[in-house]
């Protein structure tokens, strides 16, 4: 096959805050093949998105050789003009949360669908064609979903009919099903002669999909893989998982998560007929009943979109809540105040990273934020909050150059530990539970930081915790719930003991199919 | 044929700029905003070199000018200190001039009022209503940038509230106030010798530049200052939040209305107490053009201090310079309201230099 595009001895270096340089790219070499997928995988910082970014700013050095030619590539334009078209991980630098999909798309345009109009439909014409779901081109972004907005940002870079795709992390809010769509397309683009390249931390989906791979550690090339290594992996993809882990992380990665038997504690939040409406006023949480208890792990399952956002949004009163009740320790919290609220003990990891952190702010500010009022008093504590800080990166292994590094600079998987680590430690007050609220909490994580925090979830639940987790990867859910709630169309339809719940049975709740199975858990899950 | 040949980018900066280039980017700001006016010189047939040389001189080199420079600077310390501090939370008071007025009505009031208390009362006494009553002034731009139905509400409020300030004092001096043996000048009979601060013998600097400069000291120590990435109160960390991102703020309990309405406190009572001494210390009467855009002039000391209390020091000295030597500019036969397009255009650069510390401009050259 030919090599559509070859970069060489690629460097790109930033410069940290306090003068230490990051070699984010360290001498490396990446070809991609006429007509093959191709996945690019490492831990979070290894340098996959500064890797592609180079396709469109020039890198430190090294060359970029595109069909044999030589090319320099200044901008996303640049990239676009020479057939390359790229879905960026970090969405809210290319998506402006104030415009339309149609707008959004619009400023691609280089005289070709001018109007917003044949915008419109051609952006409706693509969906089809390329059997990315429902898309309202008219919807403005900051009202989509996070697996919405990635399929917008796909559809961006595919509208321009690219020879070359470049997907970073395309998939990780996407649904079971997406994905399934996204991996059809990936093979139909292929089977044109296309050529794409994706990052992804599911080692699964890379085995599946690619016909090579290439991994990354520190900046560096550790090993790509060729296309008879993958076809072997293929036949036993999990064991290939395993090999690429310890590829990318150089060790052995814990993959059995320990979890043990416990008795239930007492109930910490129950929800009662709660009504919750989304951003355009539509009611898509409707009467929702349900409780999490100490020492337990209540998964809510389901298809994104399906009311989930808004139903743990409500709870902390990040969204009004219109209608029914909400306890915690049994006392009514319903939109009391958020300071209120999180002083009795409820952590949230949310989806949305915009309003978890402060990308100006350093990684000890934005860590700072849920401790820095433990104390009485008009002023910090500045030792502890030290102390704290730099305990909080080096247990969950922050990958910064220094505490005072702004967040911007750090990795998007790095940005999420952050959000992680400090949710994960608050204490709850004297003699109560905390209620931990996890939304998709291991989203862009790769896989051996994915095991640690899920890991450390359960040793929440051992501690005493209610965890409450929301996330539309189904191994998560399956792996780590006591029980599992199925939310659809912004109800519950059915609630199913772990020990007893299958991928299947959960899957077909998801789909909107009721079963006998699912009605009596949901009685016993409502009463008492 | 290619018509472009220039490309030009706009990228945001991934680290803020050093200490060093931040500075850089200010001063070469004020040369660009010193060079427009010294355009408008050239175009008067004026030499602005040796205006600006003359201007310098006089304020810092002449003891009458030097005297006046510190007293000038008094005033606007104190407003841009003021300002700095509700600006650091993204709330736009473009009021404190109307702020620094009702504080010089509140010390006119006290001082007519209790003429016979002693000195030591009645001061702090003064300082405490102009404090109170420019606070008084600023909370409605607190209530509505936070509940205000549209971006810029704060900006409009803080401005419209100038007036009723203005005219307060217009209707004063020419009512309850007036100056029985004033000639018809709409002004205020001198203030009781027992409320008048003392000034420096022989010079118009008083005594309220130790209470601002204490004031800057503390709102430096425990709003602005970090050790380790860390302010020392509490509310200085909620400020720098707030002002980052207040959705963040919001999400992780911060009562941005709280912040609004403290800052704004700080900054309205700043501004108040600036008129108090301003009155009281220097004129020694109340009249409707006390101030000649003192409040103003202190957006732009705020700003070019990079809202830090440091630089705020230091800006609020040049524009003091500026004020002092401006007896320069009518030597050189040009009105002295010439001194308000150096606020003007200052502003200007200096605001587009916050601009370049977000964002970095690239360019080249297309083959
Ligand atoms: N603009 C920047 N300024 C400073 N450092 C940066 C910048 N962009 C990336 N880095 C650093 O470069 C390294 C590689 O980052 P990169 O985003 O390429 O990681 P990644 O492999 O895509 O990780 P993830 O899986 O978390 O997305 C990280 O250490 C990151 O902190
Ligand atoms: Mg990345």
């Amino acid at each position: 096959m030919v090599t559509v595009l070859k970069m060489q001895n690629i460097c790109k270096s930033f410069v940290g805050e306090g003068g230490g340089e990051i070699r984010a790219n360290d001498n490396i070499t990446f070809t991609l093949k006429r007509g093959e997928v191709h996945a690019l995988l490492g831990e979070n910082g290894a340098g996959k998105s500064t890797l592609v970014m180079n396709l469109c700013r020039e890198p430190d050095s090294g060359t970029v050789i595109l069909n044999g030619e030589k090319v320099e590539l200044h901008s996303p334009r640049d990239a676009l003009k020479h057939g390359i078209g790229i879905a960026y991980q970090d969405l809210s630098r290319t998506l402006v949360e104030r415009h339309t999909i149609a707008e959004n798309i619009l400023s691609l345009a280089t005289g070709f669908l001018l109007s917003p109009s044949a915008i419109e439909e051609a952006i409706r014409e693509a969906l089809v064609e390329y059997d990315l779901g429902e898309l309202d081109p008219q919807m403005s972004i900051w009202k989509l979903s996070g697996g919405e907005k990635q399929r917008v940002e796909i559809l961006k870079a595919l509208i321009t009919n690219p020879d070359i795709l470049i997907l970073d992390e395309p998939t990780s809010m996407q649904t079971p099903l997406e994905v399934e769509r996204l991996f059809s397309l990936i093979e139909t683009l292929k089977a044109q002669g296309k050529s794409v390249v994706i990052i992804t931390h599911h080692l699964g989906e890379a085995i599946r999909i690619s016909n090579r791979i290439t991994v990354l550690r520190g900046g560096k090339v550790v090993d790509t893989l060729d296309e008879v290594r993958v076809e072997a992996m293929k036949k036993e993809p999990e064991k290939g998982a395993r090999e690429l882990a310890q590829l990318m992380v150089g060790r052995e990665v814990l993959y059995d998560l320990e979890r043990k038997g416990l008795q239930e504690g007492p109930i910490v939040l129950a929800t009662q007929d709660l009504r919750v409406n989304n951003d355009m006023g539509v009611q898509v949480v409707n009467s929702v009943s349900f409780k999490v208890r100490g020492n337990q792990i209540l998964g809510i399952a389901g298809v994104a979109g399906n009311g989930q956002r808004e139903l743990v949004e409500s709870i902390v009163h990040w969204r009004e809540a219109t209608g029914g009740n909400i306890h915690l320790h049994g006392e009514v919290i319903t939109n009391k105040p958020i300071k209120e609220i999180r002083d009795r003990g409820v952590s949230f990891v949310p989806e949305n990273r915009k309003k978890a952190l402060i990308l100006n702010m350093s990684v000890r500010a934005n860590l700072m934020i849920s401790y820095y009022a433990d104390t009485p008093g008009l002023f910090v504590d500045r030792e502890a909050m030290i102390k704290k800080t730099d305990g909080l990166i080096k247990r969950f292994s922050i990958e910064t150059p220094s505490p005072l590094a702004p967040v911007r600079s750090l990795s998007g998987g790095n940005r999420q530990k952050v959000v992680v680590a400090r949710e994960l430690s608050r204490q709850p007050p004297k003699g109560e539970q905390l209620l931990l609220i996890a939304e998709n909490p291991t989203f862009g994580l790769d896989v051996a930081t994915t095991q640690f925090v899920r890991q450390e979830l359960l040793k929440m639940r051992t501690a005493g915790a209610a965890v409450l987790l929301v996330s539309s990867d189904l191994t998560e859910i399956m792996t780590l719930s006591d029980m599992i709630a199925v939310m659809y169309k912004g109800k519950i339809i059915g609630v199913l003991d772990a020990s007893s719940a299958t991928r299947e049975s959960v899957g077909l709740l998801m789909g909107g199919v009721v079963g006998e199975t699912s009605n009596v858990g949901e009685d016993e899950l409502i009463e008492a | 044929m290619k018509l472009r040949f220039i490309e030009i980018k706009m990228k945001k900066r991934g680290e803020k700029p050093t200490f060093m280039l931040s500075v850089i980017i200010r001063l070469l700001s004020l040369a660009m905003g010193l060079g427009v006016v010294a355009a408008l010189f050239l175009l008067q047939g004026v030499n602005p070199l040796l205006l600006y040389f003359n201007i310098f001189r006089v304020a810092f080199f002449t003891q009458y000018g030097l005297a006046e420079t510190l007293s000038r600077m008094i005033p606007l310390l104190c407003i841009g200190i003021g300002l700095s501090v509700p600006f650091r939370a993204k709330i736009d008071n473009i009021g404190a001039e109307g702020q620094f007025l009702v504080g010089a009505i509140a010390a006119a009031g006290v001082a007519f009022s209790f003429p016979d208390l002693p000195a030591v009362l009645l001061i702090p006494l003064m300082f405490a209503a102009g404090f109170a009553l420019g606070a008084l002034w600023a909370i409605p731009v607190a209530i509505f940038r936070v509940m205000g139905k549209f971006k810029g509400a704060d900006v409009v409020l803080s401005f419209l509230m100038v007036f009723p300030a203005y005219l307060l004092i217009v209707y004063l001096v020419n009512g309850p106030w007036k100056d029985p043996e004033g000639w018809g000048f709409t002004q205020s009979p001198l203030f009781p010798v027992n409320s008048q601060i003392w000034q420096l013998p022989g010079t118009r600097i008083h005594l309220t530049i130790l209470l601002v400069l204490a004031l800057t000291f503390l709102i430096h120590y425990y709003l602005v200052r970090t050790k380790e990435g860390i302010p020392e109160t509490k509310l200085g960390y909620e400020i720098n939040v707030v002002g980052e991102n207040p959705e963040a703020g919001a999400a992780a309990g911060i009562n941005f209305l709280k912040i609004a309405l403290i800052t704004m406190i700080i900054s309205g009572g700043m501004a108040g107490l600036a008129g108090v001494g301003e009155v009281a210390g220097n004129l020694l009467r109340l009249r409707p053009e006390i101030s000649t855009g003192l409040g103003f002039t202190g957006i732009v000391v705020a700003w070019l201090g990079g809202l830090n209390p440091l630089g705020i020091i230091l800006s609020s000295l040049f524009f003091a310079g500026l004020l002092a030597g401006g007896v320069e500019i009518q030597m050189a036969g040009l009105p002295v309201t010439v001194i308000d397009l150096f606020n003007g255009s200052i502003l200007f650069f200096v605001l587009l230099a916050e601009f370049f510390m977000r964002f970095k401009i690239e360019w080249r050259i297309l083959k």
